[in-house]
């Protein structure tokens, strides 16, 4: 790794670069306004940001996995978009890194090309009413038929909805025990039966399109299905996996960015006849920042090296999420505080951080289903409790 | 192998009231849940010195001792 850190550095940058120069234009906006950034996107896909781990055949770059963080480190870095991030985070790991691994090669030449080039938005449709946190119990159906399936049931919160053309979906295909029940579909947009609500307006991400999707009677081919019938359960794992240990690889960017601003602005602000930089309670804030992005940074290059040793790296992702999600949330509770009366208000930008930052601690395994499921990992470790079954996907 | 993989399946999802043999179904029956599996995976890893690769992750593939120890097999030949 020690050999590469000047090309990593060189493509840290370079994606700041990018970021700051193309993605950044009427932010508070298109916040305000929910205003999705197609021309955005399709900036990201010329940058080559869609395809970093895809294999050149299929359009992509084939990145080493440690270049790919690095690049997600400098994206997070340049841009303040984070819903457009919070998109490119649901394609990457929800669809693209999904078909890269499980998809056929007839499925990868049908899908990949289009999800890398930036004329299609990839969406993860796991989430149900019923089923969120304990995402196994999932009742969405796919019946078999003679040449195919039929698809009936309900998805909520899926990121890109409403711009998609790809849907990863997770259905119950038997009726044994959840975990070798579900099997896992890609289904395009304007198949008959799929349909996909209004937007969703939500707190924070607003520049990231979410709706709910319904299928009925929603007839499609054999050949969607993607792995074999009744492993959707442990692709469904296998995704998280990856997107736990790199949903928040932006995050790092965007902490480290955050945490200058907050030190250029103690250094230079004197509040009466006091500057910041002489009140512990405030310099102490900007220490125990950085201490959370280090300590979050730390997790996610370990996830990432047993990843790239080809080790599962469930309880690592899990760690890495809770890390960088909590620390993402309280860096900006700690970035306005420090900007005091400015930092409340919108043009700082900071308001719109934290709250782009709360979504972080719900979505891909909320804090505390993860902390459960790092503790019955442990607890199972120890004779104990041998036996004792989990819930929800981790 | 099998004998350790039955062994550890043995304790660590059957309560340690015996094992499983070698084609009894461990996913499909109940046996072993989501929890499980990634308990499962890192025993393999351990124990094994193995990575296995995600192509080789399906529920067939995992279902009986039988086929774990093929797959660790294989993955060792890679
Ligand atoms: C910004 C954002 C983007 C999202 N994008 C997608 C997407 O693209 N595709 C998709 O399918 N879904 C998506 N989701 C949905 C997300 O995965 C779920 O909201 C999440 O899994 C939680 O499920 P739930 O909302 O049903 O909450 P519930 O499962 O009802 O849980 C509510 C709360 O209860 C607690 N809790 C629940 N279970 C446990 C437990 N076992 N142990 C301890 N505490 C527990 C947690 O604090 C949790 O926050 C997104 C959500 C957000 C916020």
């Amino acid at each position: 790794m020690r050999g590469h850190e000047a090309e990593h550095d060189e493509l840290k940058r370079a994606a700041a670069a990018f970021a700051a120069r193309t993605l950044n234009d009427d932010v508070a906006r298109r916040d305000r306004e929910e205003d999705v950034s197609l021309p955005g996107w399709k900036a990201c896909a010329e940058f080559g940001l869609q395809g970093m781990l895809v294999a050149p055949e299929y359009g992509g770059a084939g990145m080493d996995l440690r270049a790919v963080v690095a690049t997600l480190e400098g994206l997070g870095y340049g841009c303040r978009d984070r819903g457009l991030v919070s998109s490119l985070n649901a394609h990457l790991w929800g669809c693209v890194q999904t078909l890269n691994d499980f998809g056929s090669a007839g499925q990868k030449v049908e899908l990949l090309p289009g999800l890398v080039d930036g004329r299609w938005i990839g969406a993860n449709a796991m989430t149900e009413p019923e089923s969120g946190s304990d995402a196994l119990a999932l009742r969405t159906r796919a019946r078999r038929t003679d040449d195919g399936y039929v698809l009936d049931g309900r998805k909520c919160f899926v990121t890109n909805a409403p711009a998609a053309e790809v849907f990863i979906v997770y259905a119950r295909t038997g009726d044994g025990p959840a975990f070798s029940s579900l099997s896992c579909f890609a289904v395009r947009a304007g198949t008959p039966g799929l349909s996909v609500a209004p937007p969703a307006s939500k707190m924070g991400l607003r520049t990231s399109p979410m709706s709910d999707v319904f299928f009925s009677e929603c007839r499609v081919p054999s050949s969607a299905r993607l792995g074999a019938e009744g492993s959707g359960a442990m692709m469904l794992m296998s995704t998280m996996e990856w997107e736990r240990s790199l949903v928040l690889a932006v995050a790092v960017g965007g902490m480290e960015y955050q945490l200058e601003q907050c030190a250029e602005q103690v250094a230079r602000r004197v509040a009466g006849n006091h500057p910041l930089r002489q009140r512990q309670a405030v310099t102490q804030k900007l220490a125990e920042m950085k201490l959370r992005l280090e300590a979050g940074r730390g997790l996610l290059y370990r996830a990432v090296e047993l990843k790239r040793a080809g080790k599962s790296a469930f309880m690592e992702s899990m760690l890495a999420k809770i890390a960088l999600s909590e620390a993402g949330v309280a860096n900006a509770r700690d970035a306005m505080q420090i900007h005091g009366g400015y930092g409340y208000m919108s043009e700082a930008g900071l308001e719109r951080e934290l709250r782009d930052a709360l979504g972080s601690t719900i979505h891909s395994g909320a804090t505390e289903v993860l902390k459960d499921a790092v503790a019955m990992l442990l607890l199972a470790g120890s004779a104990g409790l041998a036996g004792r079954k989990g819930g929800g996907t981790a | 192998m099998k004998e350790q993989i039955r062994e550890h399946i043995g304790a660590a999802f059957m309560g340690g009231k015996g094992a499983p043999s070698d084609a009894q179904p461990l996913f499909t029956s109940g046996i072993i849940d989501s929890l499980g599996f990634i308990r499962l995976m890192s025993f393999l890893e351990k124990t094994f010195e193995v990575s296995i690769d995600v192509s080789q992750i399906t529920i067939e593939n995992f279902d009986t001792v039988e086929r774990i120890a093929r797959v660790v097999e294989a993955s060792r030949r890679t």
